[in-house]
Parts: structure tokens; C-alpha cells; sequence
């Protein structure tokens, strides 16, 4: 497939840069429209992945081709610590993907939850048990958090039992009227 | 009876008022939401299917801000589609479910579970949202307290409280929740119940709709 895609490069070349003429005189006339315009537009933004992903592809089909030596490459001398834009993309891709694979990992869990506002600090309670504090019915996790059993408000405060007051009733911490 | 036109009116106000966007259901940005979302059930193993995310989920996710919206429209291939829908326009976004629609109790039910999501996000941000997605435990403690605010609004629209507790415990059992997670929720709920059941209200979310002039 390499040899036929080496054979044809020209004719791919010109066949992509007629479709992306189409695509960007079609973004043009779908000016007003800007949501189908930006789907035409990722559309062109998608074919070079395409292209490149059909490429590596066909390379791992083909027997590899060790180019000559030309010696290790010398960074850049006025551009130290120069991290190209899309690789370090790639790598915050990569960790959150890595991330999401291992969401199956207490560690991970653990180190997720203590790093965002808003999901309760373990206070060593014990799992299932219910109490009132300040105000609010807390349910206990298996990780030793104290969950409140109302929502927040959409400013993000925690709402409370006000004007009513917090009860325990048999295990059940709830509010309850005055 | 609340009118749908009256509920989508104080729904607006009310999301509006978080400093959030609602979006409806034949919305185009919604098609690129419920394909994120079904994407995310898929991943996770849950038992959502991608037509009942179409039709029946009502998601709320977090406006991109700043920098992070660059690097949202340089991810390969779909960022630059989910710059331009808008997903990265700083603000959270409610997106309304076609079921959401159903009837004014309905509507305003969705909403106000959501807007305990829009609360949850103004608090903990975009980390919050990153453990939501990796923790189990933080799905649970974060969806039912707002189940417990939809199941609130029903019973003061006319619904029975076991009807809307058994739902409520239902549609839990799609969050991918473990053993764990859901004692959490299911203890959560029963707390809800006994709070709607002793006080007609939840946190005061009935007595708010209320002072907009919804008849509940």
C-alpha cells in the first residue's frame, strides 16, 4: 500500500487540496450559518489526521526503512525548554486518558477527590452512619466523608434545614419543620 | 397543572440568575453534547444507552474558561467543533432533555436537580468535575442530593413520595456507581424522603418556586 500511496502522491495531493478548496468556498457560502460552518470546518480540520492516520498505518504494514545517520540533533541554542504546542497537548491528552483508565484505582480516586473543592475532607466517620452538622443531614461514605443530603444552591453555598432544623430519626438525619 | 410556558419562564430566570446558560432540547449544541455523554457512559461500562441519553438525559457541564478553551480548540478533530458550539464559552450550560419537556412539573424538577449541579461546579470548579467523572463516590454524594431536589418539586406538584423515591433510586443506577457509592446515594435518598415527607420542601428549592409565582 506504501509503494501505491508513494506512486500516487501527486494525484492524492491534488485531490486533497481540491477538497479542501470545496470545503473552505463551502465555509464561505455557510458564513451566516456558524454552527454548520464549524462542521464543515472540522470536517477540514479531520482529513489531515485521516491521511496521516492511513499513512502510519500502511507503514506498519511495510517493511521499515532505516534512514541514514546525520548525527545527533543539537537543540535550538536560543530556545531552551522549547516545547512544541500540539506535544505537549498530546501529553495532557495522554495523562487524562491515563487518568481515566485508572479510574478504576483507589489511589487515583483518592487523589481526585482531595484535589477538588467541593467533595468533603475524610473525617474518619464510620460508612452509612447519618448525624446532623451545622444544619445539614451528612451521610457518611465508605471513604470516611461526610456527604450533605441537600443540594447545594446554585450560587454553590450549601443549603441547610433553615428555617427549619436538622433531625435524627431512627439512623435518618433529615430536616424538620420547627 | 404548571403550564409548560410558565415553567420554561422561571426555569430561564432561575439558570439564568446562576449565571448559566439553558439550552433546549432542539438546541444543535445539544446533538454534540449527547454524543460527549454517550461517549462517557460508554467508557465508563454503565447501562445508558445512547438513545436514552438523546432522548431522556439532561446534562450540566461546565463552562471552559481562559486558556483551557485554547487548548480545547486545539485537541485534534473535535476541538475545534466544541469551541465552536459554544461549550467553550466560559458558562455553565444546562442541556435540556426532550423528557424534560414532557410537563411544567417536569421541567422545573429537571431544573432544579441541575441547578444543584450548577451550584456543585460554581464551587469545585473544573477539579470538581475531573473527580466526578473518576470517583464513584463523588457521583453518588453529588447526584442525590439533587435527585433529592427534582423528587421535592414532584411531590409538591402532586406525585407521590414512594413514586418518586423508587425513580429517583432507579435512574441512580446509571452513574456506574459501586457497592459503596450506592449505600451513599440510596442513604442520601432516604434522608431526602424523610426531609420532603416532614417539611413539603427540601432546602427551601419548593418554597423559592413558590416566591416566583409557581403554583406547587
Amino acid at each position: 500500500m506504501t509503494h501505491w500511496l508513494s506512486a500516487h502522491a501527486l494525484d492524492i495531493a491534488l485531490s486533497l487540496s481540491i477538497a479542501t478548496a470545496l470545503l473552505r468556498a463551502l465555509s464561505r457560502v455557510l458564513a451566516p450559518y456558524p454552527r454548520a460552518r464549524a462542521v464543515v470546518e472540522a470536517i477540514a480540520a479531520l482529513s489531515p489526521d485521516v491521511v496521516r492516520a492511513v499513512m502510519q498505518l500502511a507503514s506498519l504494514r511495510s517493511p521499515a526503512v532505516v534512514p541514514p545517520s546525520v548525527g545527533p540533533l543539537a537543540p535550538p541554542p536560543d530556545q531552551g525548554g522549547f516545547v512544541e504546542g500540539g506535544a505537549m497537548l498530546g501529553v495532557c491528552v495522554l495523562a487524562l486518558a491515563a487518568s481515566l483508565a485508572c479510574s478504576g484505582c483507589p489511589v487515583v480516586r483518592e487523589i481526585a477527590m482531595r484535589a477538588a473543592p467541593g467533595v468533603p475532607d475524610p473525617v474518619g466517620c464510620v460508612a452509612g452512619v447519618q448525624r446532623c452538622a451545622d444544619g445539614v443531614p451528612v451521610v457518611c461514605s465508605a471513604t470516611g466523608r461526610e456527604w450533605a443530603a441537600l443540594p447545594r444552591s446554585a450560587s454553590g453555598e450549601q443549603r441547610t434545614c433553615a428555617p427549619g432544623v436538622c433531625v435524627v430519626s431512627d439512623g435518618v438525619a433529615h430536616c424538620g419543620a420547627l | 397543572m404548571i403550564p409548560l410556558d410558565v415553567a420554561l419562564r422561571v426555569a430561564r430566570k432561575r439558570v439564568a440568575a446562576a449565571g448559566a446558560e439553558l439550552i433546549l432540547p432542539d438546541d444543535l449544541r445539544r446533538v454534540v453534547v449527547v454524543g460527549l455523554v454517550a461517549a462517557a457512559h460508554a467508557l465508563q461500562g454503565t447501562t445508558v444507552l445512547s438513545g436514552d441519553v438523546r432522548e431522556r438525559v439532561t446534562v450540566t457541564l461546565p463552562g471552559i474558561p481562559g486558556a483551557a478553551s485554547t487548548l480545547l480548540g486545539m485537541i485534534p478533530i473535535v476541538g475545534p467543533a466544541l469551541a465552536a458550539f459554544g461549550l467553550a464559552n466560559g458558562r455553565t450550560a444546562v442541556y435540556l432533555s426532550p423528557a424534560a419537556m414532557r410537563d411544567g412539573v417536569e421541567l422545573l424538577a429537571t431544573v432544579e436537580h441541575e441547578l444543584g449541579h450548577v451550584g456543585s461546579i460554581a464551587r469545585g470548579g473544573l477539579a470538581y468535575c475531573g473527580a466526578y467523572l473518576l470517583a464513584p463516590e463523588v457521583r453518588a454524594g453529588g447526584e442525590a442530593p439533587c435527585y433529592g431536589a427534582g423528587m421535592a418539586v414532584r411531590v409538591a406538584g402532586g406525585e407521590a413520595l414512594a413514586d418518586v423515591v423508587r425513580d429517583a433510586l432507579a435512574s441512580l443506577e446509571g452513574y456506574g456507581l459501586d457497592a459503596a457509592a450506592k449505600a451513599l446515594a440510596t442513604g442520601i435518598i432516604a434522608s431526602a424522603a424523610l426531609t420532603i415527607r416532614a417539611t413539603g420542601d427540601f432546602g427551601g428549592i419548593v418554597a423559592e418556586l413558590r416566591a416566583e409565582g409557581v403554583a406547587l
